[in-house]
């Protein structure tokens, strides 16, 4: 297979799956729910009332004719209304979705920066002290819920040491004295561009802890495949020859062997990133970090669909360009991957 | 979570004895002793939920009656956890809470492999169109991201127990039908296969006589690794207000429950949430040492 027909085909596949999860997605939002009518009304409805919400919903028509206005209605940025707030989903995925990939980001930028050392070290040390250790933390972190360790850390950091602010973006004072003008949405970013350094700490100094608990999955995963690849390619001979040639061991390690263990790291970052995702949900909870994650479970509570199904759409969405970026990426690094 | 094995290139006599699984247990347990301490705590919380009514002196609180004079208590002589926001024994809520939690785990791993292996047996032993057919089902399912399909499949069922695990359960098929597929497409080309297929022996009983024998191994050793995500998934899915209702104990409901008090009072939440961890630690930990003795490649960076 040539690396154009593996693109375009995975590009195909893409759109097949974007296609299957809108059907899930609705079947899931209109079918599957006793009665969506009836949640529309509210409580104690009269029959009429749940009549005319049928037909006022679209749900008297034939299923495919429901599915395909559906369709129309995401594709033109009409996610509905929320049942519970009564407010466009659209507005208010705009300002929740922002708040949740800064969260995320911030993760995974931790789980790069402790994760991809450690796992190198771990490797290249097999059985040493650090590699036992490191298996250990990397084993409690994909063992731990993170609803848990955030109100651990809450309790350590906030309580105890009074080092880091129990939840929330933003101090309230901050927000009166210097509020962040949103730009992006994402206040650290927003804060720094604007120059805004007073709000950039408190912002930063908000998200240190949610980040890092929604970090403690990537960072466990990240370490175990770095180091079980950085095993596997240190037995390379390249490596022998490179180590006796005099190179330093720092560039043997980190650029040398990494370089060519880098590949499954990716693709493990790549699920990391959709893993949290979701999991920021709950992370998100914990921290009073108005996201999506906050959204939904509101949401839940309330069983207001749209809004579950908005947010279920919208970051499957997400999931599923991601993997394919992923894919497309690892072709470009790894050619070998067309071949399959 | 999702980590798959190969046992293609494990010796004849782990491949084709009966008793593989009981002797690959043995090895994980000769060689790490890690292991057999995650059994044990492993044991421990399930016999704790089986007998917990003989466990505590406070089976009634267990299964949800308050206690209101004595809430709030911290960990002491009579509750050696201390007690809830409804003055419940927290030891006796987490003895019962771990039926709930426990069995989700086990049920959504057992669901799962249950609609896996035919639907990966099917798609690996005919090839051709009902392959790609049931691959193309396990890509879209497993383009979801599961957390949010499984809240998403359990609000819309309805919150109960039986609701959420299917919701769980829902999400984590498409693993077990893909490892299924690719032992089966490896064991189909085998002489044995062969032999019998040459022999007029129907596609029903080779795939269920000679393959699905063979594809027992890697499943229950994915199996047990999943144990330990499916009960960290239940509870997840409890924390966010779907499962068991109240006053039935669950842990992720206890910590669902109790967060809003742990800053002041962490003991009861604190307590679920080791609970929780606890147990998929071991899993982990059990799931881990098994892979280590049934995966060739891993094996080889072991010794």
């Amino acid at each position: 297979m040539s690396r154009w027909e593996y693109i375009a085909r995975r590009l195909l596949m893409a759109v097949v799956v974007l296609i299957s999860v809108s059907i899930i997605t609705f079947l899931i939002a209109r079918v599957v729910p006793s009665d969506p009518a009836a949640a529309w009304v509210g409580p104690r409805p009269t029959q009429e009332q749940i009549a005319q919400a049928a037909r006022q919903l679209g749900l008297d028509r034939p299923l495919y004719e429901q599915y395909l206005r559906y369709m129309r209605d995401i594709l033109t940025g009409n996610f509905g209304v929320s049942i519970r707030t009564h407010q466009p989903i659209l507005r208010d995925l705009r300002v929740f979705l922002p708040a949740t990939l800064e969260l995320v980001l911030a993760g995974m930028l931790m789980a790069v920066l402790i994760g991809i050392p450690l796992g190198v070290l771990s490797g290249a040390g097999k059985g040493s002290l650090l590699d036992h250790l490191t298996r250990l933390v990397s084993i409690a972190g994909v063992s731990m819920p993170t609803f848990w360790l955030g109100l651990l850390l809450q309790l350590f950091f906030f309580s105890r040491l009074g080092l880091l602010p129990l939840s929330g973006r933003l101090s309230t004072e901050i927000s009166l004295t210097s509020p962040v003008v949103p730009i992006t949405g994402m206040y650290t970013l927003d804060a720094l561009v604007a120059g805004n350094w007073v709000a950039f700490k408190d912002a930063l100094w908000h998200l240190i802890l949610p980040a890092f608990t929604l970090a403690t999955y990537p960072i466990g995963l990240t370490i175990r495949m770095t180091r079980s690849t950085m095993i596997e390619v240190l037995q390379e001979k390249y490596i022998l020859a490179a180590r006796a040639a005099g190179i330093p061991e720092r560039t043997v390690l980190f650029v040398l062997a990494l370089k060519n263990a880098i590949t499954p790291t990716l693709t493990v970052l790549g699920l990391s990133f959709v893993y949290s995702l979701t999991g920021a949900i709950l992370v998100e909870v914990i921290f009073a970090w108005p996201g999506l994650g906050s959204y939904v479970t509101d949401a839940v509570l309330s069983v207001d669909f749209p809004v579950i199904v908005s947010v279920t759409l919208v970051v499957t969405v997400f999931y599923v360009f991601i993997n394919l970026f992923l894919d497309l990426a690892q072709a470009a690094i790894d050619p070998r991957v067309t071949l399959q | 979570m999702t980590a798959s094995v190969d046992l293609t290139g494990l010796p004849a006599d782990i491949r084709t004895s009966r008793y593989k699984e009981v002797g690959l247990m043995l090895q994980a347990f000769r060689r790490d002793p890690l292991a057999v301490v995650s059994l044990v705590v492993i044991l421990l919380f399930v016999l704790g939920a089986v007998f917990a009514p003989w466990l505590t002196p406070y089976p009634d609180q267990g299964l949800g009656n308050p206690n209101i004079i004595e809430k709030f208590q911290p960990p002491g002589p009579t509750h050696p956890l201390g007690t809830d926001y409804l003055g419940r024994d927290v030891l006796a809520r987490i003895l019962y809470g771990g039926r709930s939690s426990l069995s989700i785990g086990f049920l959504v791993v057992i669901i799962a492999v249950a609609i896996g292996i035919p639907l990966g047996a099917v798609a690996g032993y005919y090839g051709g169109r009902i392959d790609n057919l049931i691959m193309r089902i396990t890509d879209v399912f497993l383009a979801f991201p599961p957390l949010l399909l499984a809240i998403a499949i359990a609000a819309a069922l309805g919150s109960s127990f039986i609701n959420a695990m299917i919701a769980i359960a829902f999400t984590w098929w498409p693993w077990y039908a893909r490892l299924v597929r690719a032992q089966t497409l490896s064991l189909r080309e085998l002489h044995f296969v062969e032999a019998a297929r040459s022999m007029g022996v129907s596609d029903f009983t080779i795939i269920v006589q000679h393959i699905l024998p063979n594809v027992m191994t890697p499943v229950l050793v994915q199996a047990t690794m999943d144990i330990g995500s499916a009960i960290l998934t239940g509870a997840a899915i409890s924390f966010v207000g779907l499962g068991v209702h109240p006053p039935t104990a669950d842990w992720g409901k206890m910590i669902s429950t109790g967060r809003i008090y742990f800053i002041e009072r962490p003991w009861f939440a604190g307590s679920a949430g080791a609970a929780i961890f606890l147990v998929t630690l071991s899993f982990n930990l059990l799931g881990d040492a098994i892979r280590d003795v049934a995966d060739p490649r891993t094996r080889r960076a072991v010794s």
